[in-house]
């Protein structure tokens, strides 16, 4: 049974239909990479599977339950959290209380001595130990982007969103924050992965989702999708010779 | 987005929270013994800074929760009335009233807190604000008019305490609300409170039920603003007017946002600092303006508007921001480490 | 006619009730048109209002003028305030938060309110209207109800002036550009629309709104320096449950509050009259925040 099932989803604002009927079931474990073009909704199936917004129509669950229209901090206690595009920390505490806050509140209540035990522990783990009492607005984006990895798991999180996490990223610090990801993903943790740099995902990816125009247009392995005409055609162009 | 990006930011002076503790006693001491040697005048006055200090930390637990409340007197006015009602028409003690009637405020913050905890940016400071006439309308309606006294008011016996208890007395209770505040910022509560304040959306993700403690909070905001409003009543104007709720002289719902915001939001120290500034001010132009000089007083609100259009202009986080922002690049300086806390 | 058979106390509250619409839909239209266009929350608005009546007031008591000419005046004073409000005040709040924004023209209009009471209160202690020539003259109504020729005249204006308006904001290029603005200020700029001079004119245009709305408000109604505050929020209540941003909810919201307030006033006394506007507002804050005809 798949962790998290999305099915029929369908989102609408105003005039422009984001999500149209998407389906997306991520296993147990598994890392799946989700591309498509800017526009094609990938975002917009993050924020509603977080539930910043809820669907028009569809299904979501997660772990057999139904969360369609569970509010978001629910979500989390269940196991869900995300990681965004542009980092969004809490500027206002200090970098280990970050990560603290999320274990305060997440699938745990913990106490503030026990949450920064954790947080500690994590921080060492994303490597940015050093930096336990900075604020967030001293931190460079590699770091920023680590913060995000470590606040998500304070969640105690199961399943990861991570919403193009290296975007902007080159080099060492792109694979800085790769090395993260992936430690993290043998660790056991479930990931989906929006990426728009195509030799990032066919490397880190089990299985990779297209999506266009708020629909699933393919769900296969790596190679299968960079052989796939449709999705060579409308997406990846000759580009399919990378992977 | 917080929309409170230059509202709503914690001013942590570095050092433990005993000693800044500490300090405000001791300031608050020293005000109550100063005032009490000069004169019963300015220990009126005092009474006034304890009185609209709690009364601004009920608004400035809410603006740092990242929700602007412009509607503040209704809380207010609600405790006023509610101590008032309890001691005259229930014959309750004074002493058990001051405490019980704010319990009203509370509720009310409840019932607001809910609803505001939908509404995004600054339709909260309009929906409290639009709260705030329907409060005055229900205190001169004839129908509420056997307990409110209408438009009339109500004026209330003296309070139980020898009179040179009232000062101390309300000293008192101004720290224990510093008390509450500090408790508050420093437990596990004040650490999803800031999260909610700086990005309520990412606070929802990460488990915060954020509605939920928009909620408690501006209950807890409403109790301490029916407390103001109580000891307001209790120990300086004896007297009870349907005009507390800030309605139509918008007033009352702004001097604490005024305190609040000159005085350095984020930290009860600069609130204090704040209400010590310009209370005794805005006291004097309150007497002057119901007086025969009644221009003296207008010419002054000029003045303080125009203080408040250039703080909020330049110095957004206010004098204590301005102190902070010193403090802590002397520091930096001399190379001091960003501390234990 | 039927008209013989409505009670007179029914016509005449529905008199006031138009009267009131006419004039808070021009305020609100000013309103609407600042916030929409410039994101910008303007609280001293009702204070341009009352500051536009005083105005005129000066130049009827003063100069004799006819209340109807001394709107010109009051238009030119209000715009160069607006002007130094906006370039002063509101630009740069604007790159703050919508609530420091709140805050900061909250003390612009203590300043204004408080000014005013210190040049006026001295000279005259309670409120005062602008007297017209035209008082007491009017059509005299079934049941004895006068319409006199300045409530005609008010509610002929407050709709000329709309019609004026919606031509300029449809047909004009200028006003096309200003709704572009509204609509996509990135968009707007990049396709060669000059967005600072484009802002001033809209400033400009809202504020005249107020100050022929602060005229037409002064011959009909008592007004003194503090009646500003009320206004601006009433013109809030309005623009909120018409939904921002939206003319014809602007006009839907000034009628329902324009009539609430008349009827309610009427049955109930004038402090639950005044009440109700903001009753009605947070009512549609808990139901629809977005307005009747808001989208978001």
């Amino acid at each position: 049974m798949s962790l998290l099932d999305v099915s029929g989803v369908t989102k609408r604002f105003g005039g422009l239909t984001a999500l149209n009927g998407m389906d997306l079931s991520v296993g147990k474990g598994e890392l799946v990479g989700i591309i498509g073009p800017n526009g094609a909704g990938k975002t917009t199936l993050v924020n509603v599977v977080m539930g910043v917004y809820y669907p028009d129509s569809g299904r979501i669950a997660f772990d057999g339950h139904d969360i369609t229209k569970m509010p978001p901090h629910r979500r989390a206690k269940m196991g869900l959290s995300r990681t965004y595009q542009v980092p969004r920390p809490f500027n206002d505490l200090k970098v280990i209380d970050n990560v603290a806050v999320a274990a305060m509140y997440g699938s745990k209540d913990l106490s503030v001595e026990e949450a920064r035990g954790i947080a500690r522990d994590l921080l060492e783990h994303v490597r940015l130990a050093e930096r336990e009492y900075d604020y967030p607005t001293s931190l460079s984006v590699v770091d920023l982007r680590k913060l995000e990895l470590a606040r998500a798991l304070a969640q105690g999180a199961r399943m990861v969103f991570l919403d193009e996490v290296s975007a902007g990223l080159v080099g060492e610090d792109l694979k800085e924050v790769l090395s993260v990801v992936k430690k993290l993903h043998e660790g056991g943790l479930t990931i989906a992965m929006i990426e728009h740099v195509m030799k990032v995902i066919f490397n880190l990816a089990e299985r990779i989702v297209v999506v266009m125009n708020g629909q699933k247009l393919a769900d296969g392995k790596p190679s299968e999708i960079s052989s796939d005409a449709r999705v060579v055609e409308s997406y990846l162009g000759r580009r399919r010779a990378e992977k | 987005m917080s929309m409170n990006a230059d509202t709503g930011k914690r001013l942590k002076l570095p050092g433990s929270m005993y000693i800044k503790a500490v300090a405000v006693a001791v300031a608050l001491a020293i005000i109550t013994a100063v005032s009490t040697m000069w004169g019963s005048y300015p220990t009126l006055v005092a009474i006034t800074i304890m009185v609209f200090y709690v009364y601004s930390l009920s608004w400035s637990l809410l603006a740092d929760t990242g929700m602007v409340s412009l509607g503040q007197a209704l809380f207010f006015a609600l405790g006023s009335y509610a101590y008032g009602i309890f001691v005259i028409s229930y014959g309750m003690n004074p002493l058990v009233a001051i405490f019980a009637g704010p319990v009203l405020g509370a509720l009310a913050g409840l019932v607001v807190g809910f609803i505001s905890s939908r509404l995004r940016d600054w339709y909260v400071g309009i929906f409290t604000f639009a709260l705030t006439p329907a409060g005055y309308a229900l205190a001169v309606s004839s129908q509420l008019s056997p307990w409110t006294a209408g438009a009339v008011g109500l004026a209330v016996p003296r309070f139980p305490l020898p009179s040179t208890a009232w000062l101390p007395f309300s000293a008192a209770l101004a720290f224990a609300a510093y008390i509450v505040i500090m408790l508050i910022q420093n437990r596990r509560i004040g650490f999803a409170l800031s999260a909610i304040n700086d990005d309520e959306t990412a606070a929802g993700t990460v488990g915060i039920n954020t509605r939920f403690y928009k909620t408690i909070v501006f209950g807890i905001s409403g109790y301490l603003a029916a407390l103001a409003g109580a000891m307001f009543v209790a120990l300086y104007t004896s007297y009870i007017a349907p005009d507390y709720f800030g309605y139509p002289d918008i007033s009352y719902s702004v001097w604490p946002v005024f305190y609040s915001m000159i005085g350095g939001m984020g930290s009860p120290e600069g609130v204090l600092l704040g209400t010590v500034l310009l209370d005794p001010v805005e006291t004097a132009i309150r007497s002057w303006l119901s007086s025969i000089s009644v221009t003296g007083g207008n010419l002054a609100l000029v003045i303080f508007g125009l203080l408040l259009v250039i703080v909020l202009l330049k110095a957004p986080k206010g004098i204590y921001g301005y102190v902070v922002r010193y403090i802590e690049s002397r520091r930096t300086k001399s190379g001091g480490r960003n501390g234990t806390r | 006619m039927a008209a013989f058979f409505i009670p007179s106390y029914l016509l005449s509250t529905a008199l006031y009730g138009l009267l009131f619409t006419s004039i808070y839909l021009l305020l609100a239209t000013g309103l609407t048109l600042i916030f929409g266009t410039l994101k910008l929350v303007n609280f001293a608005h009702g204070d341009l209002m009352i500051l536009g009546a005083f105005v005129a007031f000066l130049f009827v008591t003063l100069e004799g003028w006819s209340p109807y000419l001394a709107m010109i005046p009051a238009v030119l004073v209000i715009a160069g305030f607006g002007v130094l409000i906006y370039r002063f005040t509101l630009k740069p709040a604007a790159k703050t938060s919508p609530v420091n924004m709140i805050l900061i023209t909250i003390g612009v209009s203590y300043v204004l309110e408080n000014g005013l009471a210190y040049y006026f209160l001295p000279v005259y202690r309670t409120g005062v209207e602008i007297p017209s020539p035209l008082r007491g003259m009017g059509v005299l109504l079934p049941s004895n109800v006068l319409l006199t020729y300045d409530d005609l005249s008010i509610i002929v204006i407050s709709w000329v002036i709309m019609v004026v308006l919606y031509y300029w904001l449809f047909r004009t290029k200028q006003g096309i550009a200003i709704r572009a603005l509204s609509q996509n200020p990135v968009g707007a700029s990049i396709s060669g629309i000059d967005v600072s001079r484009l802002s001033y004119l809209t400033f400009i245009v809202g504020s005249a709104l107020a100050a022929i709305a602060g005229t037409l408000y002064g011959i009909v109604f008592t007004f003194d320096p503090f009646t500003g505050i009320l206004l601006t929020l009433m013109a809030f209540a309005v623009m909120i449950l018409g939904g921002v941003g939206s003319i014809p909810g602007t006009m839907v919201g000034s009628a329902i509050i324009g009539f609430a307030t008349s009827f309610v006033g009427y049955y109930m006394g004038q402090t639950w009259g005044e009440a109700v506007a903001f009753i009605i507002l947070a009512l549609i804050l808990l139901v629809r925040p977005s307005g009747i005809f808001g989208g978001r």
